[in-house]
């Protein structure tokens, strides 16, 4: 291409000028003849730096010139698109054009929407970890669900059917919603799905249990067995200290401390020491008197 | 029009340029890519579509029998017209030996 090449833009407007003079056409023919016109058109802009309009004349009058060798009829009077705008039309549908490299994009945006404003809609949960991930029914029933969708989002736009401008439109406007439910998650920081809902509880500092401050914890692993220095973190990943109020630590708690050599406080059970001694007396003791094996078979890659 | 393909297949341009280049100047733009359609819609030209790296892919045009035919006809047409008015005009075609 010269370096004196007319602008594209320019080549775009003029293109959709005479497609619009052409609207009254049936698509197929429509298309075939613009599409033989734009390589056509792009050579000779490249050509030279006249602007078109110099070089061929006027749009609508270039598409008579075409309908006519054609051997096509002439628009008819009510077919006629009012000249400004047309104009306006031509400036506006090469951006959408353009647009058109991102439909990919879209595409996969699209099946996450549809999903989302369908477990809006249908109350379905949030997965407990990411509030983004919407869940129907259970992750497995999701993922196909999700794959499914996303499958048939992708083939329905490498199609291009026409009539899915109608869903992309009522899908762009789900996303608002869908955005603020994930903007309202965020803020929230919702640990158990669907609406949270606020509790207004006494202002407990530090661990607690339904306004109960909690002072220790005993976690069991699924065979039944007292587990020692578990560390507990919330689905925030922040970790669920017992004692940060403390200044210096209560100096008979045994004090665990991370290979930084930083005191750890949500490593459960906290151990004391005997009084005067820096011994634990009963490093196995807990509450419970016997805690059953679990029933449930193991998660896999636990 | 014909006569260009027959040549050589083409596409839109392309066909321009030759027929511009062949000495006929005023052909219009819209008229070329028009009547380059409806040969093809009248069956004496083929189309295959060329996948272009640098641009839109170029739908080439390609002579038939029919559009030989057709161009056949054409020059024997125009062969006698000429000839008529030639003759109108006073202009000897022979040279006499």
């Amino acid at each position: 291409m010269s370096a004196t090449a007319t602008h594209p833009q320019d080549v775009a407007e003029y293109l959709e000028r005479v497609r619009l003079a052409l609207s009254d056409l049936p698509s197929e023919e429509r298309d075939e003849l613009m599409a033989d016109v734009e390589s056509s058109l792009l050579d000779a802009a490249s050509d030279s730096s006249v602007p078109l309009v110099e070089q061929l004349g006027p749009p609508e009058r270039f598409a008579g010139e075409l309908r006519a060798a054609a051997g096509l009829a002439a628009p008819s009077g009510a077919g006629a698109t009012a000249p400004r705008l047309a104009r306006l039309l031509a400036r506006v549908r090469p951006l959408a054009a353009g647009a058109r490299d991102f439909a990919p994009a879209w595409w996969v945006l699209r099946a996450y929407v549809a999903i989302a404003a369908f477990a809006l809609v249908t109350g379905s949960g949030w997965a407990y970890r990411a509030q983004m991930i919407p869940v129907i029914h259970s992750a497995n029933v999701t993922a196909l669900v999700g794959l499914a969708v996303l499958a048939l989002s992708i083939w329905l736009g490498r199609r291009g059917f026409r009539w899915m401008l109608v869903a992309d439109l009522a899908l762009a406007i789900a996303v608002i919603p869908v955005a603020v439910h994930l903007v309202d998650q965020y803020r929230h920081g919702n640990a158990y799905g669907g609406t949270p809902q606020e509790i207004i509880l006494p202002n407990t500092p530090g661990l607690a249990f339904d306004g109960r401050p909690i002072r220790n914890i005993y976690p069991y692993d699924r065979h039944g067995r007292l587990l020692q220095d578990v560390r507990l973190y919330d689905e925030a990943g922040v970790p669920l200290p017992v004692g940060a109020t403390d200044p210096h630590g209560d100096p008979l708690r045994r004090t665990v401390r991370s290979a930084s050599g930083r005191r750890v406080l949500n490593a459960f059970p906290i151990r004391y020491f005997e009084p005067g001694s820096r011994r634990v007396k009963h490093p196995a003791a807990a509450p419970k008197r016997h805690v059953p094996a679990l029933r449930t078979p193991a998660l896999r890659g636990g | 029009m014909l006569a260009v393909v027959a040549e050589q297949d083409g596409y839109g341009y392309d066909v321009l340029r030759r027929l511009r280049a062949a000495g006929l100047a005023d052909v219009g733009d819209a008229s070329v890519y028009g009547t380059l359609r409806r040969l093809y819609r009248g069956g004496s030209l083929t189309s295959y579509v060329m996948p272009s790296d640098e641009g839109p892919h170029r739908r080439y045009y390609g002579i038939t029998d029919h559009g030989r035919a057709l161009l056949d006809r054409s020059r024997e047409t125009w062969t006698n017209f000429s000839a008529a008015l030639d003759a109108l005009l006073q202009i000897k075609l022979e040279v006499k030996a």
